[in-house]
């Protein structure tokens, strides 16, 4: 009875003793997690331990879509800038490049390929980005789903290609 | 890690978890063949961490934390989505000068984030990322002048695919 009654009284000075603690653990942390994450990859280094392998994965179509993403991408950036700033640099205008290309008369033949060749970056890159942009949506991460729509993409994207490149023969 | 390669590993992940194989019934062999991503190697090597390379994010500013950077980019692509169509279809300077506003804006951000993927180190790391912004500057220059005083950028590709 008198221990119940000692209880009764000990407890909100108890209490506030673990208030106390708990506000002393909540203090924020003096490393921010970029510190520590380079802290983690200096012990690695000092300790000598292995990378995990990271080339096991058989190629897969996710996997290539993206890539080919990133590659077409990658290319028609790189292809945009060299095209900007030559077009500055050149002498004369562009149309008469265009008439120096079209008078070297190369056969049709030579002339499609590379044509396709130059539109299906975009038109891929275009597509798939529409897909990207589902995706960030939070829409068709399904493993089917991606299956589908990356050969519908893939394929879709060669005969809209060849759709634009044969815009001169139309 | 950029969203590029956080979605081309989704793709693994995905097809490691979804299905009824779980991971061990991957690794006795009796897998979908859709989930089956992942070779068994019998000898594989064991790499270890190199000295003097950094691993993880490079920068200690604000910016990493901050998610409106990430929508933005995301607002400009799918501003790209129509405008690119209506451009080379009804070449005209206004449509022009916000297609290359827009795609010049999409292929830095994103020529920068390869640069942030793909070159590690403290010095490499911040040339690569001014020569980005220079070459873009310099570019969305050129575009404009080219803009102005020749026929146009819809009018050029049109000019290509019609006339060659």
């Amino acid at each position: 009875m008198a221990l119940s009654t000692l209880r009764l009284a000990a407890r909100p000075y108890l209490l506030a003793q673990q208030t106390f603690i708990i506000a002393r653990c909540s203090a924020p942390m003096a490393s921010s997690a970029l510190t520590e994450m380079k802290n983690f990859w200096k012990k690695n280094q000092q300790l000598n331990r292995p990378n995990s392998p990271w080339w096991i994965y058989r190629p897969h179509l996710p996997m290539l879509t993206s890539l080919c993403h990133r590659a077409t991408g990658i290319t028609m950036g790189v292809v945009l800038y060299a095209v900007s700033i030559g077009v500055f640099v050149a002498p004369g205008d562009v149309t008469s490049y265009v008439e120096f290309v079209k008078n070297l008369h190369l056969s049709p033949m030579l002339l499609f390929p590379a044509k396709m060749i130059c539109a299906f970056p975009l038109i891929y890159h275009y597509i798939n980005g529409i897909r990207h942009l589902t995706w960030d949506a939070g829409y068709g991460y399904e493993l089917k789903t991606q299956y589908k729509t990356g050969t519908v993409i893939a394929t879709s994207a060669v005969l809209l290609s060849a759709l634009v490149a044969s815009y001169a023969y139309w | 890690m950029s969203t590029f390669t956080f979605l081309r590993l989704a793709g693994v992940s995905a097809a490691r978890c979804s299905g009824s194989s779980s991971f061990l019934a991957q690794r006795l062999g009796a897998s979908a063949p859709l989930t089956s991503a992942v070779v068994q190697r019998k000898n594989l090597s064991l790499t270890p961490a190199k000295t003097g390379r950094t691993y993880g994010p490079q920068e200690e500013s604000e910016k990493v934390d901050d998610i409106h950077h990430w929508v933005n980019e995301r607002y400009v692509a799918a501003a790209l989505i129509p405008i690119i169509p209506t451009a080379l279809i009804y070449p005209h300077p206004v449509l022009d000068t916000l297609l290359i506003g827009a795609m010049v804006l999409h292929t830095h951000w994103r020529l920068s984030g390869v640069v942030q993927d793909y070159i590690h180190g403290p010095v490499l790391f911040k040339i690569g990322r001014l020569l980005v912004m220079a070459l873009s500057i310099c570019t969305f220059g050129s575009m404009c002048y080219f803009n102005y005083s020749d026929i146009g950028f819809a009018r050029f590709i049109r000019l290509v695919y019609s006339q060659l």
